[in-house]
């Protein structure tokens, strides 16, 4: 993964800041999403008790917001090993051979997130005259989180597994 | 179908791939050869598995418990705990079980306990001559009563994937949780007093009415959640979302042990943490779909209906079997696999759904502190700075303790649903 040349290091470590900055950027914007969402259901009950009656659309979009908090922390989890395995057959293999477990174990991440991101996307296109109720916005807004959020989690497994071969190849360095 | 579903997903569970990941592959897999439905299903399901408002509380009583921890909550609450039952010898492991059932009324993790009561009691335990292992087996042991005792995410995850109501299971949760923290602060009291730990306890203890107006505003918490719910002030989700409110406004305001600026790194840290389970609980919803489309709660229902001749032995079965499982699969994604599938044949047991959700959810939050995998065991393994298989030993008595009480709740419904049938 790493380049041979002086050069090739230089764009590669230039491209893992370019990944990490995006995978960041996911980060935050899921924490402001969330924060967002606890916002509009303390203004449903708000609403309920001052002006008394619930605003509709704050339930309605508050769904929506976690939808896209929670694929959109996708790449995140990934990338910091917060996905929750079940890792007791990495304490019993041999350390050398651990590599090709990482490696194993991220194809078929990467399956699962290629399977969300095309027929998320070809869903997306199905749903776009579905209109979300009480809102006049498209069913596909709230949809198109699978895709987009599958889509921006590969920079999260590239550098997972970047981060895995790094410390394969120096055990000694650990990665950032 | 059947056969092919379980099969990998054990396969993709056993070789570390992540939970939310194994369970979609699997359900992918099943799809692409073994039924004639297109892929488009996976994004469809999975988006319907998560459009939904009770689900919402799942986060918010995250992020509740999290801002909680970081506003000055939990040393206030074992500061209360320690003025009611800190007094005697072994007060300091019955603070324990006090403090983590009261911080469990707030927060709706195990993991979240542990490290909010484990990283002030273990410490003390240790310095008042506790052995670390055993102080570290109490605080794992005692934070399992964060899932039984609402608000608790695993009830919120059975109750949606069951459709079961979130009120009722959160009623029925209230007895097993007093029944399990009754149990172990009997069991540390006698474990002290035979042993001779904890003879000078009562050093270092503040008063009750101090501790009290101390810690008043954060004993409000579950008087403002669980009321509101109760009196038909608000929906769970919209108790979570108060919760989260009052939480920072606690922090930030009352107790000033907050700032503006911890903000952004205790909503990563919960987007992330909550982000997981939701993800598990979206692949969970695909699988589930495929399960009941490939009729496997029937073939099950038909099967235990005539190995079983009772709803005891299949209770004992249901138990014995949860047991295993939550030895080593995540609490969230062993409900939301296997309740779908077990609650209708437990149905046509006679069991009552929302009793049945209590023994779910009690055995496998056993499974959070029984070896060899446990999440509330490697987080008081890290709070007490020792390794996992040093706890082994001393969690014998403390399991023990839990699988009799197990054996209550399930064979003495009442302990479940007496609130519930005082109440409705």
């Amino acid at each position: 993964m790493q380049g041979g040349t002086l050069n090739g290091g230089n764009n590669m470590s230039k491209l893992i800041k370019l990944l990490d900055k995006i995978v960041h950027c996911m980060y935050n914007i899921s924490a402001a999403l969330l924060a967002v969402a606890a916002v509009l259901v303390f203004y449903q009950v708000f609403t309920r008790f001052i002006l008394g009656e619930s605003a509709v659309w704050s339930e309605v979009s508050a769904r929506a917001v976690i939808i896209w908090s929670v694929f959109l922390v996708l790449g995140p989890a990934i990338r910091y090993n917060r996905m929750i395995p079940i890792e007791a057959i990495r304490s019993v293999i041999p350390s050398t051979k651990l590599i090709w477990l990482i490696r194993a174990v991220n194809i078929a991440i990467f399956v699962v997130l290629l399977v969300l991101i095309w027929f998320g996307y070809k869903m997306t296109l199905r749903v776009v005259d579905q209109q979300v109720a009480m809102m006049n916005i498209s069913v596909a807004w709230l949809y198109a989180a699978l895709p987009i959020g599958s889509l921006v989690a590969i920079p999260g497994l590239f550098l997972a597994n970047y981060d895995a071969e790094t410390k394969h190849r120096n055990p000694s360095e650990s990665p950032k | 179908m059947n056969l092919a579903l379980a099969l990998s997903l054990i396969i993709f569970f056993t070789v570390s791939i992540p939970v939310a990941i194994s369970i979609a592959l699997a359900s992918i897999f099943g799809i692409t050869f073994f039924s004639n439905l297109p892929l488009l299903v996976v994004p469809q399901k999975m988006f319907t598995g998560l459009d939904s408002f009770p689900l919402m509380a799942v986060p918010f009583f995250i992020l509740a418990g999290n801002l909680m921890t970081r506003g000055g909550v939990s040393h206030r609450l074992v500061d209360f705990a320690k003025s009611v039952v800190g007094g005697m010898q072994g007060g300091l492991a019955s603070t324990t079980v006090i403090a983590c059932m009261i911080f469990a009324a707030i927060s709706g993790s195990s993991v979240a306990t542990t490290f909010a009561i484990g990283s002030i009691l273990i410490p003390a335990m240790v310095r008042h001559g506790y052995p670390v292992s055993l102080a570290a087996s109490i605080q794992a042991s005692s934070a399992e009563l964060g899932v039984i005792i609402p608000p608790s995410v695993p009830l919120i995850l059975f109750a949606v994937s069951t459709e079961t109501s979130i009120t009722q299971l959160f009623l029925a949760g209230i007895g097993p949780g007093f029944l399990v923290s009754i149990a172990l602060i009997v069991m540390v009291q006698i474990w002290c007093r035979t042993k001779g730990y904890g003879k000078d306890d009562s050093n270092e203890r503040m008063p009750l009415v101090p501790s009290f107006l101390h810690a008043f505003w954060a004993l409000l918490m579950p008087a403002i959640i669980l009321g509101g719910i109760y009196g038909g002030i608000f929906t769970p989700t919209e108790a979570a979302a108060v919760a989260v409110f009052y939480a920072l406004f606690l922090g930030l305001f009352i107790y000033k042990e907050m700032s503006f600026s911890d903000l952004p790194e205790i909503f990563r840290t919960t987007a992330i943490t909550s982000g997981a389970v939701m993800l598990i609980i979206s692949a969970a919803s695909l699988f589930s779909f495929l399960v009941s489309l490939s009729g496997m709660p029937n073939a099950i229902g038909a099967w235990a209906q005539t190995t079983f001749s009772a709803s005891w032995s299949f209770l004992l079965a249901i138990n014995a079997l949860l047991f295993f499982v939550g030895m080593f699969v995540e609490t969230s994604a062993a409900i939301l696999v296997l309740a779908p599938i077990l609650t209708p044949v437990a149905i046509s047991f006679g069991v009552d759904p929302v009793h049945f959700g209590t023994v779910v959810v009690v055995n496998l939050a056993l499974g959070m502190f029984t070896p060899p995998l446990g999440v509330n065991l490697f987080a008081a393994a890290q709070v007490a700075d020792i390794q996992v298989q040093r706890m082994f030993k001393s969690l014998i008595v403390p399991v023990g303790t839990v699988i009799c009480m197990l054996l209550v709740i399930t064979y003495v419904p009442q302990v479940s649903l007496f609130l519930r049938d005082l109440l409705s």
